[in-house]
């Protein structure tokens, strides 16, 4: 009779471990799952901001908040899309589109740049931030030359198949302004604000009145410390500064 | 993203120099041995630097007085995954097992450091760590403060920036050298748990009774003096003061080249310290600091030579290292371009160079 009892409640442990050992997998199981999906989306995110911002946001929530610093801003866009979207069937476009920011984007990540954002056919890229970098501005032209070359190859693709070269115009600035997780409750982005980025887009829309490819302030050359052919194009006023804008115009070397 | 096993690390071949055929002296051998029981099979190749050699020895073997071997084998893990170095990742993995945690609560750690089973003050000392291996933001006064609430002293911070500091060299060593991975899998067979008590036992022994460096007199660089005070008579004194005097002294490499090397690397991360120091070292050699600042300012000078500028870039690269299969590719140019033992040279006065701007990143207080 003992012995029966004894076997019953043996069994009776022996199904509750048995069930907690199971639930236990299972949970765990699940937890590893959870766990996997939440990696991949955390690298699906790195491909929107930077791998820094991300692991701040795991550990203290998406804080819309900036930080003030000294960033250099490369602005690029192409010459003459919107003629080329309005003669081309719109997968044609894409498709050059595409292959064009590719190239454009390894060259500045090549050079430690970080692309913030892609407007149509513009690049917005950042120097400087989210590392600091000493270096910033001889980056960033780098940078640019680099963009210069990578779409020389890419326009002898575009000949090869057919098609018209392609022309970029890139405008380069350094100064302080505001980086970080910036935007509002439902859409943030990483990027900077300040005039800044308002000067290199205004500068980058010089080049096409210069007839050049690559200009950088006044302010950038002399972070370059004539390690670049520079040459000097005429001052222009522009709407909203107060003195005229001087630029100078990135030479082949 | 940090990696969260050793096989997520993107690795590339092995940039390491076919072995050099002068042996190593008796004593180097006895230390390498009593670090890793055989000689590892990529010990010959360093060889051409024999204080490279003793550099990893002197880096990961420091006795620690004011935290335990857990910290330590935590410390290792942290840097290891912080710095992306596939094989110091893998063996602070199975040092881990080896002090009695299971391969879950490893993988518990990985996925979140911070958070796992770590006491707090281990965790609060973990996280100083992570931010002086990254260096940007620096540590600083409120980091210095939240260790003070969890018993770290003055002493005690700086033991534990100079132990991050040079693990954090060590990891470069490896890296930039890729060398081959020998420790992705650990084994977790019966046998190693049923003697893991007697290992574990074993290598807290080992460590514990592991001798200090030797600094050698004649090769004393006064110019580190403050910076080694600093850690008054801690093992970890003896470590730096070792491994600063052989990086920053004559090599295979000339004296101004190494000097220019750690001016690039104290550079790119703002550590004035740094720069300080080594400004003073140059001044010694003849280039002015008018001269040094120009360099580092444009990266470039006309008084280089031209395997100062090849190494001139190369050092900015060895700075953060998120992924290091691209700066291992770039390292092969380094590597065709020099004889072995200015490359095996450079690697290591790179990795110093590192190790030192986060430790006079730290001594700042900036």
């Amino acid at each position: 009779m003992l012995t029966l009892v004894f076997a019953a409640v043996a069994v009776a442990f022996g199904v509750a471990w048995w069930r907690r050992v199971a639930a236990y997998r299972r949970l765990s199981d699940a937890f590893d799952s959870a766990a996997a999906e939440l990696e991949h989306l955390q690298r699906a995110f790195q491909r929107f901001v930077p791998h820094q911002v991300v692991e701040g946001i795991i550990q203290r929530g998406v804080h819309t908040s900036g930080e003030r610093r000294v960033v250099t801003v490369l602005i690029a866009d192409l010459v003459g899309f919107t003629a080329l979207s309005e003669r081309s069937e719109p997968e044609v476009v894409v498709r050059l589109l595409n292959g064009y920011l590719q190239a454009m984007a390894s060259a500045i990540a090549e050079h430690g740049g970080y692309v913030s954002k892609f407007m149509g056919d513009g690049i917005l890229a950042l120097f400087g931030t989210p590392e600091r970098n000493p270096w910033q501005a001889l980056d960033a032209v780098e940078a640019a030359l680099a963009m210069r070359a990578a779409l020389a190859r890419y326009n002898a693709e575009l000949a090869a198949a057919g098609h018209p070269p392609l022309r970029i115009g890139v405008g380069v600035h350094c100064g302080p302004a505001v980086v970080g997780l910036l935007g509002n409750a439902e859409l943030v982005e990483y990027t900077a604000i300040g005039d800044v980025v308002n000067t290199a887009a205004r500068i980058e829309g010089m080049t096409r009145q210069f007839g050049v490819d690559i200009l950088v302030s006044a302010e950038l050359r002399a972070e370059l410390h004539d390690r670049h052919p520079l040459r000097e194009m005429p001052p222009v006023e522009v709407k909203g500064k107060a003195g005229a804008l001087v630029t100078f115009a990135v030479d082949p070397r | 993203m940090l990696p969260r096993h050793p096989t997520e690390i993107e690795w590339s071949d092995s940039l390491l120099p076919p072995p050099s055929p002068s042996p190593l002296t008796p004593a180097v051998v006895a230390r390498v041995r009593s670090l890793f029981g055989p000689i590892p099979p990529w010990i010959p190749s360093l060889q051409w630097c024999p204080w490279v050699v003793e550099t990893i020895v002197d880096a990961c073997a420091i006795r620690p007085v004011h935290f335990d071997f857990d910290l330590v084998a935590l410390l290792h893990l942290v840097i290891a995954q912080e710095n992306s170095c596939r094989y110091c990742y893998g063996t602070a993995r199975v040092m881990l097992q080896i002090l009695g945690f299971s391969e879950d609560a490893v993988r518990t750690l990985e996925r979140d450091m911070l958070t796992s089973r770590v006491s707090p003050r281990n965790r609060a000392a973990l996280d100083y760590a992570r931010q002086l291996s990254r260096a940007d933001p620096r540590p600083g006064a409120a980091q210095a403060r939240v260790l003070a609430e969890f018993g770290f002293d003055e002493a005690a911070v700086a033991e534990l920036a100079a132990f991050t500091a040079m693990w954090l060299t060590a990891t470069r060593i490896t890296t930039l050298l890729a060398i081959p991975p020998a420790a992705d899998h650990p084994p977790n067979s019966w046998w190693l748990r049923l003697t893991r008590p007697i290992l574990a036992h074993t290598l807290r022994r080992q460590l514990r009774e592991f001798p200090s460096a030797v600094p050698d007199p004649a090769k004393r660089i006064t110019a580190f003096d403050p910076l080694i005070a600093t850690l008054g008579a801690l093992p970890a004194g003896a470590s730096l003061r070792k491994i600063l005097d052989d990086a920053f002294g004559d090599g295979p490499l000339p004296r101004r080249t190494r000097l220019i090397v750690g001016a690039v690397i104290g550079r790119a991360l703002g550590c004035d310290i740094t720069l300080q120091l080594l400004q003073s070292l140059l001044a010694a050699d003849g280039v002015e600091p008018p001269a040094v600042e120009d360099m580092l300012a444009r990266l470039d000078a006309d008084w280089l030579d031209e395997r100062e500028h090849l190494l001139l870039r190369a050092a900015r690269d060895t700075v953060h290292i998120h992924q290091p299969l691209t700066v291992q590719r770039r390292m092969f140019e380094v590597r065709d371009r020099l004889a072995p033992a200015e490359f095996i040279d450079f690697v290591g006065v790179a990795s110093v160079a590192n190790g030192l701007a986060r430790l006079g990143v730290l001594l700042q207080r900036c």
